[in-house]
């Protein structure tokens, strides 16, 4: 672009760094101070368990147990799971949000309460619906002759639960994205687009859609991030149980460090997992890029 | 905390009764508990500036969800320099807090001022379920006792009785044994439709309600007091190592596993209040959980019980029916060894000023509240008409054993959590496989210690303020 | 875009109407949770017709300094959007516009801050703010949710910023305009519903947030969201006091929301301006 000159590199400068070094600042000491961690013995709760360096050996306790492993996996079901249904029905109601038609501002505030109420908060109002025999959601469908389901007591349904009441938190957060970005659209190819008598369909498919795609890849990013670190709901709703069935990687990391205070195998848990997402979220951008070059 | 909407209420009550006249020897003094929002310390918070009216030291109590409680305490005791003096501590952590010195011994304290305290008067077994090694690092501000709810009004129904002696051969009372308990649960469980007390249930009744749930370690407190009542204990006297996969632990396992049948279809979401819910409501034959509950039973802005049924009280039952020790658990306060030595000194005298006798008797004819621990109140029978379970309360402590201290109790309660909540759920095919299970991951912590610490850690020494 | 026809009309509302239902139907469990009497809080099957109470609402007041801690959250919520939602957008800005290989690997670097499991950082956290002096203080709090809320205005913005057509920027230069002054008055105002989303999402997760919110803070700073949890005792979950507090601190985040509204629609109206 013509108008980057010399003189507006600096401005960008200024810009970028400030952001830039409060981030170094306020995350260095804890990274470092974790890393430290990760690679000694530290029990913060009994400082008589001896305090030493243990070298790889945190890293070895959490790649070869099955708990974390099982974790993982989990975190994995439950990330395809909610992200995938939160993008078709987040984008979904984007598109009938923005819509030129009156009373759409409400509905959009309204529909953006579930993000509203803090996890753990949501955690307490799923417990309402879910009680197989107290709860609300059993007793709306017994008046549609559905059978009680085991909610949250069963191994087979609990992890579903949790990805319900993730999909109604989080779904806003796509939606509201997306309705932000349709509404900042330039609106010229749209009406090429339609000079040329094409369906609504494909108006969607190849003029708005790929006027989305940044503003969607970030909210799935995004969205992807705590996806993985996904902790307050399932520590309210069913704590990893029934069984081990909802354990997540968030939980493994907590019962490390805190329940059990050995903070050096949480944090190299941490480390871990973070190199997992890393890892992920590059190689989708990889994909990504190598999609827009094709 | 300023004194909000129970100042005015409790200005008009006498302070007579209060220990000898304070001077205002503490003025300048400033005071932080980290505290929970409990029946322990809700009552309190509002009435503190009482306490500054005497000392003229400022207390502020600063309460914070259950759940994390321990990570804050844990994280506020590795500082050194203090932000709160006083803390409230849940019986079980006394073994981490104390082996890491983060609670101020309070025994010296104790026996200096034991006229004062009423020593005498406090259930000796609250007192022990506060002490680390003989030392008392905490005191009771809430005493509790596992122990048996059950309808009363359906237990002495004249039908039932008949029917229960039919097909069971002996008199329908409150179990001894856990045999009983179990069918008493089966004979309780009926569906809509079906005849109780004469009535026919609109809804489904059920036998009992026990909880099953992983969330807060809930089915662990079951489990434990089961467990003790067939007289299995938590660790081996020889080895200092786990020994809850021993038989008395399998056979706990095993009732808990048969009483699925009658327990509410939710069980394995059972939890705390959801769990006494059901007693409360009058839903279910027998519940048996922490006496802080119980106070619900006869209250009926807290439980519809009262306006429907009776709730009777019994001890918890025991394997054979021999009278076997149940369990303690308090809800304590205790001083940061790392405040200074007039803050420590200020925050005895609250500790003092907060549980004495005078204003449990206060907490009691208020209303509902904390579970009591003084024999005298327990004991008087204005108190005991009003709350009948006190009795129960009175003579079970007589046989109870305390709680789990050990220093690595969180673990236990999060591992045989998960392991039993697998074993109830069918993800664990057998009783002893889930408890070996658990043992084994206990086993792997404890095992790099030396035996000879391993045996400190579970020796229940007696406490030094009887010496 | 067009106008919908009223046939389209009426499939957009009934659309958006189911989602209502279903998305509200839990708010409105918070709502009548929180006037419903203690006994019959959970029973089979559910209470759905009941006399009122507001003890709950009262307690709420009456037990804790809500009040107080209402505006901890405000202070704290508002303070770290500011913060990042001003520093964060300007970043976004200079990712977006500077042509550089390295220029995506600084964008990672900045979203990977928000990577890293918050419980193995709460207590390198707690010590710093100790050592500073700045435990219980709103402060601490707008520092650590900054560093989550800057990398999520970062990434936002950055999509908002790359889909301004160039060419406007470009005309703007030719008229003499500088970078800020077009960055002002040209790129900003195109990509407002992406800085009123920003807010929003930085709003509500500051004010949502809970483990640091717990561990970081007393009495002093506490915020709303740890105060309705503290109604979770060691003998009960209080399930009036918590739908109660939950539903009352709800309404400054749908407040904070209608504001920003507003610039969602000022971008349409920029937009169709075009």
């Amino acid at each position: 672009m013509a108008y980057i000159r010399k003189r507006n590199r600096r401005i960008f400068m200024t810009f970028l760094l400030p952001a830039m070094l409060v981030l170094f600042l306020t995350t260095i000491y804890p990274m470092l101070y974790a890393g430290y961690l990760s690679f000694r013995s530290y029990d913060l709760a009994k400082p008589f368990v001896p305090r030493m360096f243990v070298g790889w050996a945190n890293y070895q306790q959490v790649l070869t147990s099955g708990d974390f492993l099982n974790a993982l996996s989990i975190t994995f079901q439950l990330m395809v799971i909610t992200l995938s249904i939160q993008l078709v029905v987040g984008v979904g109601l984007a598109l009938l949000v923005t819509q030129r038609l009156p009373g759409m501002g409400v509905a959009r505030t309204l529909l953006l309460i579930p993000m509203m109420i803090s996890p753990v908060i949501v955690g307490l109002v799923w417990l309402f619906l879910y009680f197989p025999e107290l709860g609300y959601l059993n007793y709306f469908l017994s008046f549609v002759g559905i059978d009680p389901i085991p909610w949250i007591t069963s191994p087979n349904w609990a992890l579903w639960a949790i990805a319900i009441a993730d999909i109604w938190q989080w779904t806003p957060f796509i939606m509201m994205g997306t309705a932000a970005a349709l509404t900042s659209l330039s609106p010229e190819p749209y009406e090429a687009a339609r000079i040329d008598g094409n369906t609504r369909w494909q108006v969607f498919r190849h003029v708005t859609l790929p006027q989305l795609k940044p503003v969607l890849v970030s909210l799935l990013f995004l969205r992807a991030i705590d996806a993985f670190k996904i902790y307050d709901i399932i520590f309210v709703l069913t704590k990893g149980g029934p069984g081990d069935s909802t354990e997540v990687l968030s939980l493994y990391i907590y019962r490390q460090s805190f329940t059990f205070w050995q903070m050096g195998v949480g944090a190299a848990a941490s480390f871990v997992s973070l190199i997992i997402i890393v890892v992920l979220i590059t190689l989708f951008f990889k994909s990504l890029n190598r999609d827009q070059t094709a | 905390m300023r004194p909000f909407v129970l100042a005015g209420f409790a200005a008009t009550i006498s302070v007579a009764g209060m220990t000898a006249v304070h001077a205002k020897d503490y003025e300048g003094v400033e005071l932080k508990m980290l505290a929970i929002g409990d029946t322990s310390v809700t009552r309190l918070a509002p009435i503190v500036g009482e306490f500054e009216e005497l000392t003229g030291a400022k207390v502020q109590i600063d309460m914070f969800p259950y759940p994390g409680l321990i990570d804050k305490i844990v994280i506020e005791a590795s500082a050194n320099r203090p932000s709160y003096q006083l803390m409230w501590v849940d019986s079980p952590w006394v073994g981490v807090l104390g082996e890491s010195g983060a609670l101020e011994d309070l025994t010296d304290w104790v026996k200096r001022d034991a006229d004062e305290i009423h020593l005498d008067d406090i259930v000796p077994i609250q007192l022990q379920e506060n002490t680390w090694q003989g030392r008392l690092l905490a005191f009771p501000a809430s005493g509790m006792i596992w122990h048996q709810n059950y309808r009363k009004d359906l237990y002495e129904h004249p039908d039932e009785q008949a029917a229960f002696l039919e097909r069971y051969g002996y008199d329908l009372a409150p179990a001894t044994t856990w045999d009983q308990y179990i069918d008493i649960a089966e004979f309780f469980t009926r569906a809509a439709g079906e005849t109780l007390a004469g009535e026919t249930l609109e809804k489904d009744f059920y036998g009992n309600a026990q909880a099953y749930s992983r969330v807060a370690g809930a089915i662990t407190h079951d489990f434990f007091p089961i467990m003790r009542s067939f007289g299995g204990q938590y660790w081996d006297p020889e080895t200092g190592l786990c020994a809850m996969d021993g038989e008395a632990a399998l056979a706990a396992a095993d009732v808990m596993k048969r009483l699925v049948a009658s327990n509410p279809p939710d069980y394995l979401g059972l939890m705390w209040d959801i769990r006494t819910g059901y007693m409360e409501r009058g839903e279910v034959a027998q519940s048996s959980y922490w006496s802080v509950r119980t106070v619900r039973l006869t209250n009926p802005d807290e439980a519809v019980l009262p306006t429907i049924g009776e709730a009777g009280y019994a001890p918890s039952p025991t394997g054979d029916g021999s009278p076997q020790p149940t369990m303690t658990g308090a809800l304590s306060f205790g001083i940061n060894s790392k405040a200074s030595d007039r803050e420590k000194e200020a925050a005895w005298e609250f500790i003092k000023w907060g549980t004495s006798r005078d204003m449990m008797r206060r907490f009691a004819e208020e209303g509902s509240g904390v579970s009591q621990f003084h024999k005298s109140i327990l004991a008087d029978p204005a108190l005991q008409e009003k709350y009948p379970y006190y009795q129960v309360l009175l003579e079970t402590q007589e046989n109870a054993q305390r709680r789990i201290f050990h220093p690595f109790y969180a673990d236990v309660e999060e591992v045989f959590g998960v392991e039993l909540n697998k074993f109830m759920a069918g993800e664990t095919e057998t009783a002893r496989e889930a408890l070996t299970n658990g043992c084994t991951k206990i086993n792997t912590r404890l095992k790099v210690f030396p035996e000879e610490l391993r045996l400190r850690w579970i020796n229940d020494a007696p406490a030094a303020i009887f010496q | 875009m067009n106008k919908p026809s009223t046939q389209q009309a009426i499939f957009v509302y009934t659309l958006l109407g189911i989602a209502l239902i279903v998305f509200l139907t839990p708010i409105y469990l918070i709502a009548s949770s929180s006037v419903k009497p203690s006994p019959i809080m959970f029973q089979r099957p559910p209470a759905m017709l009941f006399e009122p109470t507001f003890e709950h609402y009262r307690d709420l007041f009456a037990m804790r300094p809500f009040g107080k801690f209402i505006m901890n959250s405000l202070v704290v919520a508002l303070g770290s959007t500011a913060f990042s939602v001003f520093f964060g957008s300007i970043a976004a800005y200079a990712i977006s516009r500077i042509k550089h290989k390295r220029m995506n690997d600084i964008a990672f670097w900045i979203l990977s801050m928000r990577m890293f499991p918050p419980i193995a950082v709460v207590v390198p956290y707690y010590i710093i703010f100790k050592t500073a002096g700045l435990l219980d203080t709103p402060l601490a709090l707008i520092i650590v949710y900054s560093t989550a809320n800057i990398p999520l205005t970062v990434w936002l913005m950055k999509g908002f910023f790359d889909e301004v057509p160039s060419a406007l920027e470009e005309a703007a230069a030719v008229d003499g305009h500088g970078l800020i002054s077009i960055f002002w008055r040209v790129t900003l105002p195109l990509a407002a519903p992406g800085l009123a989303v920003s807010a929003v999402f930085c709003f509500i997760f500051s004010w949502n947030e809970f483990l640091f919110a717990l561990m970081l803070t007393g009495s002093e700073a506490q915020t709303a969201t740890v105060a309705v949890m503290s109604f979770w005792s060691s003998d009960a979950v209080q399930w009036g006091r918590i739908m109660a507090g939950s539903f009352v601190i709800l309404i400054p985040g749908v407040v904070f929301v209608l504001t920003c509204q507003r610039w969602l629609v000022r971008g349409l109206t920029m937009g169709s301006v075009k």
